[in-house]
Formats: C-alpha cells, structure tokens, sequence
C-alpha cells in the first residue's frame, strides 16, 4: 500500500474540521429555528356562548379566544367560529374555509355558508356542498357545562363529509 | 507641477490593487450596440433593488415587528413621522415597480434567446431572482398585519403546507407553531429583512458577474447584418478591435462578435442611466399621487372582510378556483412549483442553436400562452374580487 | 300606446333568427381577423413561411370585408326589432348601458375606419408592411373592444348591478368572464370554419400549388380551432361561478333544471368534434413511417370509446355513490363516468395535436403536403359544420338561462309593456359583528 500524502491528509483534515464546524453551528440554529415543532398549544376549554343564544335554522357567530400560553408573555389567539343547534345537541365548527383558509361567513339571503375567496360553499351546519373546498368545515369537540357551550382547540372527525 | 490629485490617487490604489486593469475589464467592456435600450432593464432593477434596500432600512427604524404594534407604526410612518408617507410610498410603489421590471427583464432575456449556452446559468439565476423577488415583495406585505397581509399570510401557509409530504412541517417552521402566534410574524421579518434580500444581492451579484464574464449577448439582431449600412464610428470600430482581441485570447470565456458594438463606459451607461432614472422618475409620480395602502385591523373572525391577494398573485388566485375538491387542491402548490420548474430549465428544453424566434416557435408559444394566462387571469380575478365585495348585501 | 301586434312566440322566433345569424357573421369575422393578422405579424417573423400566412391573411381580410355589411346589419335590425316588440325593456337596458354603449358605437366607426383600409391599402402599402400590419392590428383591437362593450350590455341582462354605478355596470360580474370565454370561443370557431373551408377548396383544386396551400391550411386552422377550444372548460368555469355567485336561479335552470338538457347536447357535440379533430390527424398521417402516426391511431381508438361512452343518452355504469367518496355534481345528468369519458377524450385530442406538431412527423407531413387525404377533408368540413351547431346551442342555452327575465330579476321577457320592477327587499341586515376584544356572542 502506498503511504498516504501529506497532502491527502491535510485535505481530509480540512474538510473534517469543516464539517465538524458546520455541524456545531448548523446544527443548533436549526434546532433553535425548529423548536416550532415542539411548542404545542396547551389543551384549553374556551366558552363560546350560553346555550340560550343558539337555533337551529341558522349558524351563529362567535368570537372565541384561546391562549398561546406556550409562548411566554400571555398572548392571546383569536377564532370565528359558528355555532348551531342540531339534534344531537350544539354543533360548533370553525370558520376556516377547509380550500386556502379564508374566513367564511353566513349568507342569510343565500342560506349558504360561504367562502369569499373561491367561492365555497356549505350548508348550515358546515357541511360542503361544492365550489373549490375539499372537504366540510372542521368540527370542535364540544362540551356542554351548565348551559354553557365550552369547545376545545382541537378538531372531532365529522361522520359525513 | 506635480499631477492632479485625482491621478496620484488613481495611480496608488493601481499600484495596490490593479484597479486599472478592473475597471478596464468592467468599463471599457464592448457590449452590442444595436437594440442597446432592450438591454439596459437588468441594471434598472439592480439600482431600483438598491434604492429599495436603502427605505427599506430606514423604514426599520420606525417599524415594530410584533403583533400588537405592526400596524400602528406602519401608521405612524403613515401620518405622523416627517416623509414618512414618501419613503413608505416608494418603498411600496418601487415593490411595483420591481416586480413588474423583474417580468419585463425576463421577456425581453427569453425572446432575445440570450439564455442559449453558455449562458444556461445565467438564464437560471435569473429565474431564482425572480422568485426571491416575488418571495420579498410578498412577505414585506405581510408585515403591514392589516386584515390584507393576515389573510395573505394564511394563503400562504395553507400552500406551503399543501407541498407533497412535508408540507406541514414547512408550514409550521414558517408560522412557529401550530397557529398563527407572534413568532409568525417575527419570521416572516426575519425572512424579508435578511433572509432574502441577502440571498438576492448575492444571488444577483454572482448573476452580474457571469453577464460580465460570458460577454452580454444582445439579440440575434446583433449578428446579422445591420440594415442601415452606417460605417463604424472611431468608439466602434475601437470597441469591436478589443473584442476581437479578446476572442482569441484563450483565457476569455466570451464567445459571440456581434456586427456592431460599443464600449460599456459611457454608451451603454448612458442608455441604462436614463432608463433607471426613468423609471425612477415613474416612482416618484406615483408616490406623489397614491398612498401606499393600508387596511384595518386584524381580525380572523371577520365576516365582512373578502381577501384579495396581491396584484402579482392575482392570476393564481384565479387559478385556484380549478383547484377544487379532493384531489386537485393539493395540487395547488405541486403545479406552479412544476411551471417554475419548467422556466427555469428552460434553456435546456430549447438547447438548439438557433436564437432568432422563427426558429424557435415552441418557445414563442410558450411564453405568449404565460403572458395570455397571466394577464387574463389578473383581468378575471379582479373583476371577480371587485364584485364579491358586495355579495354580503346584493 | 298599444302594444305591437305580434305574439309572443313570434317575438322570440323573429329576435332568435336574427341573433343566431349575426352571431355566426359576428363571431366568426372577430375570429377570423384575429387569425389572420396574427399569421401576418407571424408572417414577418418566420420569413419561410410568410406566403402562406400572408395569402391567409388576404383572404381572411376579404372574407371580411365581403360580409361586415351582413353582420352589421342583421344586428342593426336587431336593435330596431327590439325596440318595437320590447320597447321598456330596451329603453332601459340602453339607459344603463349609456357609456359603454357609446364606446360601443365610437369602436364600430374605428372598426370601419380601420377594416377598411387594411384591405383595400393591402396592394397600395406595398413594402410598407409595418403599417399594413399596424392598420390590422388596430382594427383588430377596436372589434374585440367593440365586443366587449356588448358584453358589458349582455352580463349586465344576466347579472345586474345598481345602475347609480357607472363602475359597476362596466364592472358587473360577468361582463370580463363572458368577454373572455366568447374571445376564446370566436377564435375557435373561425378556426373550425376556416378549416372546413380549406377542406372544400383541397378537394376542388386542380393546380397542384393551390391544392397544397388549402391542405396546408387546414391543419394550420385545425389546430388553431382545437387550441384555443382547450382552453374553454377553464375560462367557461370561471364564467360560470360569476353566475352563480350573483345570478343563483340563472344557474339553477342552466346546470339543474329542465334546460340542462342543452348542455348534454353540447356534450355531445363536443364529443364528435374531438373524435372527428383525431380522425383528421389519423387520416393525414396515414402511412407515414414514424411511431408518432402509430400512436394517432391508438389514441383515435380510446377516443372513439370515450366517445361511444358520453354521447348515450341514458345511464348505465356504476352511480356516484359506489365510485367517488363525495358527490357534488352540479351538472345535470352528467353521471360521473361521463366525467372521465370525456376528460379521456379530450387528453387523447391534446396529447395526439402535440404528436402532430412534434418536428419530425410534422416535418414528414409538410413533405407531402398537397396530397391530402380525401376522408380527413371530409371530416374538416364535418368540424366546421359542428362548431357551427356549437355555437347555435351556445347561443340557446344563454337567453334560455335567463328566462323568463330579459334583466335578471328586473325585467321580464313575457310582459313586453311592463316597466322594470326591482326585485322584493331582501330580508333585513342581521346585527352588526361585535368590535374586537368582545370574545362573547353577537
């Protein structure tokens, strides 16, 4: 075998010491830009409306507050959400249109809930009808307290599209 | 009498640094004559990018990043500081300005086949300066947090997280977190004052250093026959005598001689000079007479408010309503990634010799089918947003 | 004053008559012009090929100028007619209609004063083609700005917007989505005519030169009516929305009710054409030695099936409910595997035009061009006839969408002396949305 040159070696050194820096400066500035991936918002229970306020013919909106208490300094989140009485009880769904995202709102005249963006549109109890969206707005877990309608931030799969 | 000042000061830093030698290569470049002011758009978005930076720092010291005083001190800027509505203005008006320069830089590069080897990397650089550019305008908007910007910055992450498999994560890395959190907007700053412009003035910079090294092409116009039949004046006949020489230099990577050409310093800057200024001139008019917009505040219960996405996504905006149902809105982020892909590989979908357009039809119907595309599309969608505005009350 | 003396039926009977053929006239000169200043501006770009765009242009430019009269004035009768069997109705669609019908009007005048002398200067101008071509594009500007301001008149029967607006009414939702789908639809159309017209010139020309100009043209409009005929189901759905969006019962009777039947007949057309488009590709590049020719064939046979699959009339199949998750299908009785019938037909024409135009067949064809295949030319001058037939239909199913109102709502077409009413008040504005900061109920 031959003897390795200097030169080889020295490059290989280089390119170690090289690697070795960019691991220990890269590797931790990723992890500090991804710690997104490990902040969860803490589970909460958020009032929405006394059951009173709610029918059955049309949705109702409401605005609820959630906390990023996650992120330090007591930050607050704000959601639309609409809110309808149903046989089984309140049905509470978010009014994030399920295509880009945008606020949907409740077209009296049409009685549609609608997207402004691409035209979506849903029945009253969130449930797609057509236009661009893929699938129905997104339904809270829900509880009822007291004649109280309390939602979770988190999301029950819907039994029909 | 000892030498003026001027040249003693020349001659040091020559003597140092060969600043004679660079500036000859750079200055006294020969570059096309004919069609010059074609080709004089590169350098006004390169001035114009420059003036952009330069508001956009001071607009830093005025600017709060975070969620609860974003908008208030974009007011502030608005109304209350000294000029503040000029330099917002052209800060605002030169985005414009920029983006639509960006797309007129890359008709006039396309048709001209001045893409064709050896300038493929040229052609892809650009390509990528067009999306940085198109990424800054985007995500300074963003950083108004008027009920615009929010809801362009939630279109915007509901594509990201619409890319095949890593979609949510990317999303989540851009928003920093699962919903829309200060860190959202932080990032998104972070992106628009750093991030990108950095990469685009690196980027850029290494863009003009090859248009410098691979010699500027020009136009097919260039090489035939010039219709007119004037004899070369002194400057040109000097200037096509360096080229020559240049060309049978082997260390030179220059490869085109067009008929005529003319030196870099003052000619072609003269060109450049009054359409840079032009176009500046432009900015201030519309500084002058529009405010740069603002909305109101943030608030993603509305019921009233219908999003409207910025003048330069308008068509895909459009395009978005064929992205419907199950299985084509995921698409709605693999599609335009795929047309990007497809300009940007361009030259090696049209890698034949031939630069004049008659030859190269595939490329012409291309380019007029994006152009048909695009400016419809925009037509289609702002008359379509215009009229959705009053769908709350009919 | 008494109403005219003429019953409903013969009312819309007369009206239809005069519209559907100004509108085969009307169309097809916008189409046509379009196409034939464009190969003249690509006439001087591609140099090798300038006779024959430049001989397109010629005629088309003839063609034009020999039946504007026509078309103007079949339309001029239109807007006499209608003023005498539905006098409240005109006077206030023209009222509104105020600017853009003047901007109407200034373009005719342009469109004469441009047209005009871009045929008759042609000779005159001699070398001086920039101004020729200038004279051409100019006069096509004005006749599609022309359009658009009757396009603004007819979105604004379909979807109406407060009259206080003059913004609005040139704005009104479907004036720019209607302008953009006819655009398309003109310049598929007088490629599918021209194309039939090339097709009967190929079979009677005896001088072998002439004989291979028309075969040559009838690809060239073939592919012109297909290309731009693929771009209809996006601009038609952009279209569509708008309506409804803002005219929801139009919509309904368009794509629910009883007159949805119309667009299965539209289907249906739609399904020949492609199948007949393959079958000229086929035919003209029978037995040239390249794979591509093999493939046309292929694709021809999937086509005929998608064919035979979206042309019957009733439903056999599997339903929607054992093939897709979800159903929304607001298309009358399109069953779903009508869906994928025709999006097969239509990839086997997309995908067999880019064969076509692929160098070396293309290159193979343009060889023995003149020697045109006779079936193919029949199947060109079938095409014409269809787009044609098309373009009829499309003109039904519009004025039967809204009826039974001349103005959506406002205006019926049943009572010609009634005064527009507006529509009854919508009901009341629900309670404005609380301020921010609220966080409780409305």
């Amino acid at each position: 075998m031959k003897p390795v040159r200097r030169r080889t070696l020295l490059q290989a050194a280089i390119a170690a010491i090289a690697g070795l820096v960019t691991l220990l400066v890269g590797g931790p500035l990723l992890a500090f830009f991804a710690d997104a991936w490990r902040r969860r918002q803490p589970r909460q229970w958020v009032k929405v409306c006394d059951l009173a306020e709610l029918n059955s013919i049309e949705p109702t909106h409401f605005r609820v507050v959630f906390k990023l208490d996650h992120l330090q300094g007591g930050l607050e989140e704000v959601r639309g959400v609409y809110a309808i009485l149903t046989d089984k009880g309140p049905l509470v769904f978010s009014n994030v249109c399920t295509h880009m995202h945008c606020s949907v709102r409740w077209l009296a005249w049409r009685q549609q809930i609608t997207c402004p963006c691409h035209g979506g549109f849903y029945d009253r109890w969130g449930q797609l009808i057509g236009g661009p969206p893929p699938f129905s707005l997104p339904v809270y877990e829900m509880q009822v307290r007291e004649g109280e309608v309390f939602i979770a931030n988190a999301y029950v799969a819907r039994n029909y599209l | 009498m000892a030498p003026r000042l001027s040249k003693r000061a020349f001659g040091w830093l020559d003597r140092r640094f060969g600043l004679g030698a660079v500036l000859d290569r750079l200055l006294n470049d020969p570059v096309p004559e004919r069609g010059g002011w074609w080709y004089t758009f590169g350098a006004a978005l390169f001035v114009l990018f420059l003036l952009q930076a330069l508001t956009g720092l001071f607009l830093l010291f005025y600017y709060e990043p975070t969620i609860e005083r974003a908008r208030e001190s974009v007011l502030y800027i608005q109304q209350e500081a000294l000029l503040g509505w000029a330099v917002r203005g052209f800060h605002y008006w030169n985005m414009v300005l920029l983006v639509a320069l960006v797309g007129i830089h890359l008709l006039r590069t396309f048709v001209s086949a001045a893409y064709k080897a050896p300038r493929e990397l040229t052609w892809v650089l650009g390509v990528l300066l067009l999306l940085l550019m198109v990424a800054t305008a985007y995500t300074g908007v963003i950083l108004r947090w008027d009920q615009a910007a929010y809801f362009d910055l939630v279109v915007g992450l509901r594509i990201t997280e619409l890319t095949p498999v890593v979609g949510p994560w990317l999303a989540e890395l851009w928003r920093g977190g699962e919903v829309i959190n200060p860190h959202s907007l932080l990032r998104t700053f972070a992106f628009h004052i750093f991030l990108f412009p950095l990469t685009l003035l690196a980027v850029a910079l290494v863009h003009i250093g090859l248009v410098v090294l691979l010699g500027q092409y020009g136009s097919w116009i260039n090489y035939e026959p010039d219709p007119s039949g004037a004899p070369l004046t002194e400057e040109q006949a000097a200037s096509r005598r360096k080229l020559e020489e240049e060309l049978l230099d082997p260390k030179s990577r220059k490869v085109n001689l067009p008929a005529r050409t003319t030196f870099f310093w003052p000619f072609h800057v003269f060109k450049e000079g009054v359409v840079t200024f032009g176009f500046f001139l432009l900015d201030l008019l519309l500084v002058l007479w529009f405010a740069a917009p603002i909305e109101g505040p943030v608030d993603p219960a509305t019921t009233e408010y219908a999003p409207a996405s910025i003048w330069f996504f308008l068509f895909f905006d459009q395009a978005l309503l064929l992205f419907a149902g199950t299985w084509l809105v995921p698409a709605a982020n693999v599609v335009p990634l795929l047309m990007v892909l497809t300009l940007a590989l361009w030259p090696w979908l049209d890698s034949g010799s031939e630069v004049r357009p008659s030859g190269r039809l595939a490329s012409l119907a291309f380019m007029l089918a994006l152009i048909g595309v695009i400016f419809t599309f925009s037509f289609m969608a702002a008359s379509r947003i215009y009229n959705f505005e009053f769908i709350n009350h009919p | 004053m008494e109403p005219t003396a003429v019953s409903e039926g013969m009312r819309r009977l007369t009206m239809g008559l005069l519209m559907l053929s100004h509108i085969q006239l009307a169309a097809f000169i916008i189409g046509a012009l379009t196409i034939g200043v464009g190969a003249e501006f690509l006439g001087l770009i591609l140099s090798r090929f300038r006779a024959r765009l430049d001989r397109l242009a010629y005629g088309v430019a003839f063609f034009a100028v020999l039946v504007y009269s026509t078309g103007a004035v079949l339309a001029i009768m239109f807007v006499w007619l209608i003023a005498e069997l539905w006098p409240p109705f005109w006077f206030t669609v023209m009222r509104i209609n105020l600017w853009p019908m003047a901007l109407e009007g200034i373009t005719f005048a342009l469109t004469i004063a441009f047209l005009f002398p871009y045929w008759y200067l042609w000779r005159h101008l001699g070398k001086l083609k920039g101004v020729h071509l200038a004279l051409g594009v100019a006069a096509v500007a004005v006749v599609h700005l022309q359009q658009a301001m009757i396009d603004v008149m007819a979105g604004y029967m379909l979807t109406p917007t407060p009259p206080e607006n003059l913004l609005r009414v040139f704005l009104n939702p479907t004036a720019i989505p209607l302008d953009v789908h006819r655009t398309v639809g003109n310049i598929s159309f007088a490629g599918f005519v021209i194309g039939a017209y090339a097709a009967i010139r190929t079979l009677r020309a005896r001088d072998p030169d002439k004989r291979a100009f028309y075969d040559w043209l009838g690809g060239f409009a073939l592919v012109i009516g297909l290309g731009f005929l693929f771009l209809q189901p996006a601009v038609g759905l952009f279209y569509l929305e708008e309506i409804r969006w803002h005219s929801p019962g139009a919509f309904n009777s368009m794509m629910r009710g009883p007159h949805s039947k119309a667009f299965l007949g539209q289907s249906f057309l739609l399904s020949l054409i492609f199948f007949l488009a393959l079958l000229y590709l086929a035919k003209q590049t029978k037995g040239l030695k390249h794979p591509g020719a093999a493939w046309l064939r292929i694709l021809l046979v999937v086509n005929a099936l998608g064919g035979l699959l979206l042309i019957q009339p009733y439903v056999i199949g599997p339903s929607q409910y054992t093939l897709w998750v979800r159903w929304v299908n607001p298309i009358g009785s399109m069953q779903p595997y009508k869906y994928l019938a025709l999006a097969a037909q239509s990839l086997t024409t997309i995908a067999a035009v880019l064969i076509y135009l692929g160098g070396r067949l293309r290159a193979l064809r343009l060889e023995r061009i003149g020697q045109a295949n006779r079936g193919a030319q029949a199947a060109l001058i079938a095409l014409g006839v269809l787009a044609s037939l098309m373009m009829l239909l499309m003109g039904y199913i519009r004025e039967s969408a809204r009826q039974p109102f001349l103005i959506w709502e406002q205006v019926r077409i049943d009572n010609p002396q009634l005064f527009p009413t507006r529509p009854p008040p919508r009901p009341p504005r629900s309670e404005p949305p609380p301020g921010p900061g609220d966080g409780a109920a409305r």
